[in-house]
């Protein structure tokens, strides 16, 4: 059912594009804040991302011909 | 009239022509050698790091021209491969069509065929394993060293799944450097090496067809962890070199631009029907070897045998994947310098039946780039990122194989194409019961195994039936299917005394280890015998 909540195509193209662009590299290093802070990070956006997620879905299924990002 | 016909130029189609080309026969290799040069000549010769960071040309190559790296939704088998080498199944998309409601194997017209994006795992197979499969494990075993030469293979002396001993074979070289994650891995699990066996689980290094030193004209492997996209001092063995070797000797011919169709014996030997750009050609020759692959090899078979039903068998590895958190990384840096295949490799299950074992290699991830897991996860884009950017260093992927044997739920049948000049394969395949609850079984116990290693799994990736690229047995020596489509112990074909087949299509049984080596020496022997029914030295 989570699958539900994966990206759409059309975010991850987004993500590709970014992720090759060289002025835009850096937003795509690893982190490394030590295992403590690293495991935080991954809590915190799996936590929010997920809720985030889910709100993104909701809305888009109450409003289906609205395919807005609220990513912004 | 002389010639040796050989179809395909995948692994085992490029071992049989060095085997048979080296007795001093004249060989003509039909392909349809569809390549990409010019995409591959773009991966700058500079570490994935450096290139990433300084290359404004990257996205050429790391997503293609047209973004075909992209992977959209219910893409299918090949979603996997780079841009670079996406050639290896363009053409075959179309003129090789498979109908199936599920299974949709990855084939190749390629120069190099699969070979061209084979993952270099390189496995023999122990002596059980040879009698499931059909196979002659002394003559194997006496071909392994003849393939080690010509490609040249990296890994621990002894082979850790077989106890073959490498030491003092020509083309053998020390292994490769583990990257910082698998390092890691590897000495939690020599802590407690003893108990681990005993629960039933091997890990150790893994023979790979990479040049840790120079040999035979390539370089040594430098580290660049850009293996997935070019052919950095083309360390990673491809058939393709062993072609372009060949076409240096006067009795070799490589005839490009073939689609291999099917064959029929004359009095005099044996003619093959090729479509060339759109028209008919015939290739005659004494002897007819047939490496298309497994799928491919018994397209042309099918098409050439006047057999009731048309249908036979099919074998392929199921395959699934684990992505884990290595604990032992989580926030630390990981070391630039490492090559991009699998570091390690294990056997799981009773290792003393190879039926009930599973095989899984273990690879790092970081030059597949990151909106590929970002892809997989059930969260907001920008968390996605976030998340990806913490876990990037410390992901271990356990890539686990499973054995296969035939059965009636699992058959390929031939029909009629309105596209292609090749005649369409319809394919039924599913698991029985007992093998999916053994893969279940083994499965649960496994996840067991990466939280003791510290590796702590965040999902399971079923890449569709098809996906372990791993096929064999649809020319099997005993054929539970059809049992008038066979292959004999000597490697002809059933019924046929000219017709030879090369490839893992004549095996009965599929390990859950990885084919492309034993495939390479067996077409090596499958050479011999082809040489010797022409009255020389088997």
């Amino acid at each position: 059912m989570l699958k539900h909540l994966n990206p759409t195509d059309k975010d991850i193209e987004r993500l590709a594009l970014a992720e090759t662009d060289i002025n835009q590299v850096q937003r795509f290093s690893p982190l490394r804040y030590g295992p403590v802070g690293n495991l935080a990070v991954i809590l915190f956006a799996g936590g929010l991302g997920l809720l985030h997620a889910f709100a993104l879905l909701t809305w888009r299924k109450i409003h289906p011909s609205r395919r807005g990002n609220i990513d912004g | 009239m002389d010639d040796i016909l050989i179809v395909g130029s995948g692994p085992a189609g490029a071992m049989a022509a060095a085997e048979l080309t080296a007795r001093g026969l004249r060989v003509t290799l039909i392909d349809y050698g569809d390549d990409d040069p010019a995409l591959r000549s773009r991966v700058p010769d500079q570490p994935f790091s450096q290139l990433r960071s300084g290359d404004p040309d990257q996205r050429g190559y790391l997503l293609g021209d047209r973004l075909e790296g992209i992977p959209r939704s219910g893409t299918r088998v090949g979603a996997q491969l780079t841009p670079p080498r996406q050639f290896v199944n363009r053409a075959a998309e179309s003129l090789l069509p498979i109908i199936s409601e599920d299974f949709h194997p990855m084939q190749s017209l390629a120069l190099g065929g699969l070979g061209a994006a084979w993952g270099t795992a390189c496995c023999t197979y122990s002596a059980r394993e040879c009698e499931l499969a059909g196979l002659d494990a002394a003559a194997l075993a006496a071909q392994y060293p003849g393939v080690v030469k010509e490609a040249g293979i990296s890994g621990p002396e002894q082979d850790p799944c077989t106890n073959q001993w490498w030491s003092g074979v020509a083309g053998h070289q020390p292994p490769l450097d583990l990257d910082t994650n698998s390092a890691g891995i590897l000495s939690a699990y020599q802590r407690k090496a003893a108990g681990w066996l005993r629960r039933g689980f091997a890990l150790g290094r893994i023979p790979l067809a990479i040049n840790s030193v120079p040999h035979e004209g390539r370089g040594a492997n430098p580290y660049f962890d850009t293996d997935f996209y070019g052919e950095a001092r083309r360390s990673a063995y491809r058939p393709r070199y062993t072609i372009e070797r060949l076409q240096k000797e006067p009795n070799f011919t490589y005839a490009s631009g073939c689609l291999a169709l099917n064959f029929r014996e004359t009095p005099a030997g044996v003619d093959l029907l090729c479509s060339r750009e759109g028209t008919k050609v015939t290739f005659s020759g004494s002897r007819l070897l047939l490496c298309a692959g497994a799928i491919g090899s018994a397209r042309i078979a099918l098409a050439s045998m006047p057999l009731p039903g048309q249908k036979t068998t099919l074998l392929c590895s199921p395959y699934i994947y684990y992505p884990t958190l290595n604990l032992r990384m989580l926030g630390r840096p990981a070391d630039d310098r490492r090559h991009s295949m699998a570091q390690l490799m294990a056997l799981f299950g009773d290792l003393d039946r190879p039926e009930r074992t599973c095989s899984m290699q273990v690879y790092s991830y970081r030059s597949l780039l990151l909106f590929k897991i970002i892809k997989e996860m059930p969260l907001a884009p920008w968390a996605g990122l976030l998340a990806a950017r913490a876990l990037q260093d410390a992901l271990a992927i356990f890539g686990v194989f499973f054995p296969d044997a035939p059965g009636p739920t699992k058959t390929l049948r031939l029909g009629k194409s309105n596209t292609s000049p090749a005649p369409d394969l319809h394919i039924d395949y599913a698991l029985t019961p007992e093998q999916a609850a053994l893969q279940r079984g083994l499965e649960a116990r496994l996840k067991r195994c990466f939280l003791g290693l510290g590796c702590v799994p965040l999902g399971r990736v079923d890449p569709g039936k098809a996906g372990s690229i791993h096929y064999a047995g649809t020319i099997p020596r005993i054929n539970p299917v059809n049992p008038g489509f066979y292959s004999l112990p000597d490697g002809r074909l059933g019924g046929c005394e000219r017709v030879f087949v090369g490839d893992s299509s004549a095996w009965n049984w599929l390990p859950c280890k990885g084919p492309t080596f034993t495939a390479m020496a067996g077409a090596r022997v499958a050479a011999g015998h082809l040489a010797a029914s022409l009255g020389g030295r088997e």
